[in-house]
């Protein structure tokens, strides 16, 4: 077998779009994913707002949408509200066959685990080297002394249920059910009438999932009966506290990552899917596609994020090192009752002064103590 | 620990299955079935979670016509359609259930022996798995008949001919099924497999069992767990109050959850126990309406009846010969009068002869006074009460649900994995 020109490790969301944009733009360049598991994509539903890309970021990832909604609703003890907001999701057998397609099934090797990595060379778990230009480092969150996470967990379930359920637009956040162990919610996605995307949400500080799944209670409540599941997902979105992204980026000794692995996703709601489309479009426009200048781009990239997304990290602090989890739902219910605009800037990572001022202004939602030590607070890293 | 049960929709496996899953969510675990959307129904424990799968093959409502089908399988149509049942469903689960699994995450899978879908898909996945016998086990043995069959021991190269004979008769009977797990197996990027006694564990099967009661084997099975009938943890039933007042023996007669509507073999019964003077008490499980049920004749004549209760104060049972009445019969040190029917059942009734706990009569021909010979010799000959009996210590001690947990858990525990053919994976 010729050596491929990129070989992509790990078929996820990042991985796997960069692979479509590189076919469209890059017919030429040859393209071998590995993929530890059965099957790439997982078992994922990703989700994006309109406002988070442009047009023409929109389009290209078009065919892998599987629904629409316009707007979007959250509800607190204190406020309901509806965002007129767009919403739109991927489900992970849209990815699956969209992006097979792309690359084409002879270049995905599935349950081919990857044993090391340097930025030209692959070697798996029996010891086989493959070789390439560029190796690209997507296998998703790893342990790194660089960055502090907490963590956004969640269990989610697609049911069919007997009757119509009546809802026309996703609930992001339903935070009315009971806070335990952190900040709780419920999301829901309306896929069809009966059909219905149910998750558990939590933003808590260990790596632990709370292991009570919540969303049958809820469903019991909203009075709906289940009779299929369709599917069930599970996942854990790291949320940045703090870091040293140089030494972040040292770490990868010249490995280009991409995904979570390389920190690219929103650093409070977890969302991944418009990093996935602007990284992808990143590399894409490279003039050379070499080890190298990929990790350059990505680097430099990473680099200038990092430093515009200081606030959101402050506000992940405030969230999971000062306010009590019982008292991080008074945060996001003050937040969601503030202009649509400025909520949507939040979600597009796009936030002004203004809206940071506005976010954090009026009566402090967590004591002012706590709060300025968790804005202060800082990882070092041990490498140095 | 999150431990997944998967079981066919029938109340005897499920309420075994319920047992097991009792102890863990009493001890802090989570137990979740997954299952046709109609089984919600027939779960009690609340503890627990029922999720449903497969409506657009099983809308609410369809397993009535699945019962119906496996309400009659001793006839060639209804052992075919039940066969086809269980390949429909099978492929099902094998279809639906991954994606369901890999978010349930469990740390372990509990496969019913006759569903081999929770097999194949928790090994497609890695997740270990361990057998449950609700019924007698399906562990293969050169000089142990398939369950199925009514022959009796016989190990001698004249047995192991006829075992081996009967075997592949019963393979082309099941040859629906057999392909299915077969192509299922490959689908999943499994060895291949083909019998339901493929897809047992290699870790362990919990059976309903106890060793003493099986015929011994010629291959010792080691993984095989014999933990006697799997109970709820409140076992207590107050005695059945008679709504008469005589000293005469009482025979108590359930032919199980599947095959209450035979009124013929009822009618036989309750009339052989008059000829010799026995009261009988009948239990059709909801399988009869009151007019039929009226039409017994019998001394008294229920749907449901605290199973366990009136055994103790019964003479002798005539059943079925399903697995849960007769662990319970000799778990009451009650004899048997076996009628089998299908399944394991002609299996188990070869077994109550074999020990000598009990006699054997054909569901064809069943004549009354047949049945009442059998009576007057269970209830008058000491001997069979007395083998019986001795039953009683080792199903008490065999350690039913609460070892069954034990087991489950001590399997979902990483360290205690060490499965020979496992693959290596980083």
């Amino acid at each position: 077998m010729t050596a491929p020109d990129i070989i992509l490790v790990g078929g996820g969301l990042a991985n796997g779009l960069l692979a479509r944009r590189l076919r469209m733009h890059r017919p030429e360049v040859t393209l071998l994913v590995l993929e530890a598991s059965d099957r790439i994509g997982g078992e994922h539903t990703w989700s994006f707002h309109d406002t988070d890309l442009l047009p023409r970021e929109r389009e290209w990832i078009e065919p892998l949408v599987v629904r629409h909604w316009r707007g979007q609703s959250v509800r607190f003890p204190s406020q309901s509200r509806v965002l007129s907001g767009g919403y739109a999701s991927i489900t992970s057998d849209r990815f699956r066959q969209v992006i097979a397609a792309d690359i084409g099934g002879d270049n995905i090797r599935l349950r081919t685990p990857v044993r090391a990595l340097t930025p030209t060379t692959a070697t798996l778990a029996d010891g086989t080297m493959l070789t390439a230009k560029a190796v690209i480092d997507g296998r998703g969150p790893v342990a790194t002394p660089h960055m502090a996470f907490g963590h956004q967990v969640f269990v989610g379930h697609v049911f069919r249920l007997s009757h119509p359920h009546g809802l026309d637009r996703p609930v992001i956040m339903d935070a009315t059910v009971p806070q335990t162990d952190g900040y709780r919610f419920i999301y829901l996605l309306p896929f069809a009438p009966e059909v219905l995307l149910v998750e558990d949400t939590g933003y808590v500080a260990s790596e632990a999932r709370e292991k009570h799944d919540y969303t049958y209670d809820y469903v019991d409540q909203q009075g709906w009966e289940p009779i299929d599941t369709l599917r069930s997902e599970v996942g854990d979105l790291p949320i940045t506290l703090s870091g040293d992204i140089d030494a972040f980026w040292k770490e990868a000794a010249g490995v280009p990552k991409l995904g979570a692995a390389g920190g690219f996703f929103h650093p409070t709601t977890g969302y991944s899917l418009p990093d996935a489309v602007r990284t992808a479009d990143l590399i894409a426009h490279l003039p050379t596609l070499d080890a190298a200048a990929i990790f350059a781009a990505l680097e430099a990239h990473a680099k200038a994020q990092w430093r515009r997304q200081g606030f959101y990290r402050a506000l992940n602090r405030m969230l999971f090192l000062a306010a009590k989890p019982a008292g991080r739902r008074p945060i996001f219910a003050r937040f969601y009752a503030l202009p649509e605009p400025l909520i949507a800037r939040f979600y597009a990572g796009r936030s002004t002064l203004g809206d940071k001022i506005r976010i954090l202004a009026g009566r402090p939602p967590i004591p002012v103590g706590p709060a300025l030590r968790a804005l202060a607070a800082t990882v070092h890293s041990r490498s140095h | 620990m999150h431990a997944v049960f998967i079981a066919p929709p029938f109340v005897s496996h499920l309420r075994a299955h319920e047992a097991v899953a009792e102890r863990l969510t009493a001890a802090g675990h989570r137990a979740t079935l997954v299952g046709i959307p109609d089984m919600g129904e027939l779960v009690r424990l609340p503890s627990l979670r029922f999720i449903p799968v497969g409506s657009d093959h099983y809308p609410p409502g369809a397993q009535e016509a699945a019962v119906r089908r496996a309400a009659s399988p001793d006839t060639p149509w209804g052992l075919l359609g039940v066969v086809h049942e269980m390949r429909r469903q099978t492929d099902m689960l094998c279809a639906r259930l991954p994606a369901v699994m890999r978010g349930l995450g469990p740390d372990i899978v509990v496969a019913d022996q006759m569903e081999a879908a929770g097999a194949l898909v928790a090994d497609h996945l890695g997740i270990p798995w361990i057998s449950l016998a609700s019924a007698l086990p399906v562990e293969r043995d050169p000089a142990v008949p398939l369950p199925v069959l009514p022959f009796d021991y016989d190990p001698s190269p004249r047995g192991l001919a006829r075992n081996r004979f009967a075997a592949r008769i019963h393979d082309a009977l099941m040859g629906d099924l057999h392909r299915a797990i077969r192509r299922q197996s490959s689908r999943l990027g499994l060895r291949p497999r083909c019998t339901l006694a493929d897809c047992v564990s290699p870790l362990a099967t919990v059976s309903q069992t106890v060793a003493a009661f099986e015929f011994p084997r010629a291959r010792p099975e080691r993984r095989l767990r014999h933990v006697g009938p799997l109970r709820p943890m409140d076992d207590s039933e107050p005695p059945v109050r008679l709504p008469w007042d005589d000293d005469s023996p009482v025979v108590f007669v359930s032919l199980g959850t599947l095959q209450g509507h035979r009124a013929g073999i009822f009618r036989a019964v309750a009339e052989a126990c008059r000829r010799i003077g026995a009261r009988s008490v009948v239990a059709h499980c909801g399988g009869l309406d009151a007019l039929a049920a009226a039409d017994i004749g019998a001394d008294l004549i229920t749907d449901f009846v605290p199973q366990r209760a009136m055994l103790r104060q019964a003479s002798a049972v005539v059943t079925h010969a399903g697995t849960n009445t007769v662990f319970d019969a000799l778990a009451a040190g009650v004899p048997v009068l076996a009628i089998p029917i299908a399944f394991d059942q002609p299996g188990a009734a070869a077994r109550i002869v074999h020990h000598g706990v009990g006699l054997r009569l054909s569901k064809r021909r069943l004549k009354v006074d047949a049945v009442a010979d059998a009576l007057t010799r269970l209830i008058d000959e000491p001997t069979f009460r007395d083998q019986a009996r001795s039953f009683a210590p080792e199903v008490a001690a065999a350690g039913g649900a609460a070892r069954a947990a034990e087991i489950v858990l001590h399997f979902a525990n990483p360290q205690h994995r060490s499965v020979p053919e496992a693959e290596v994976t980083l």
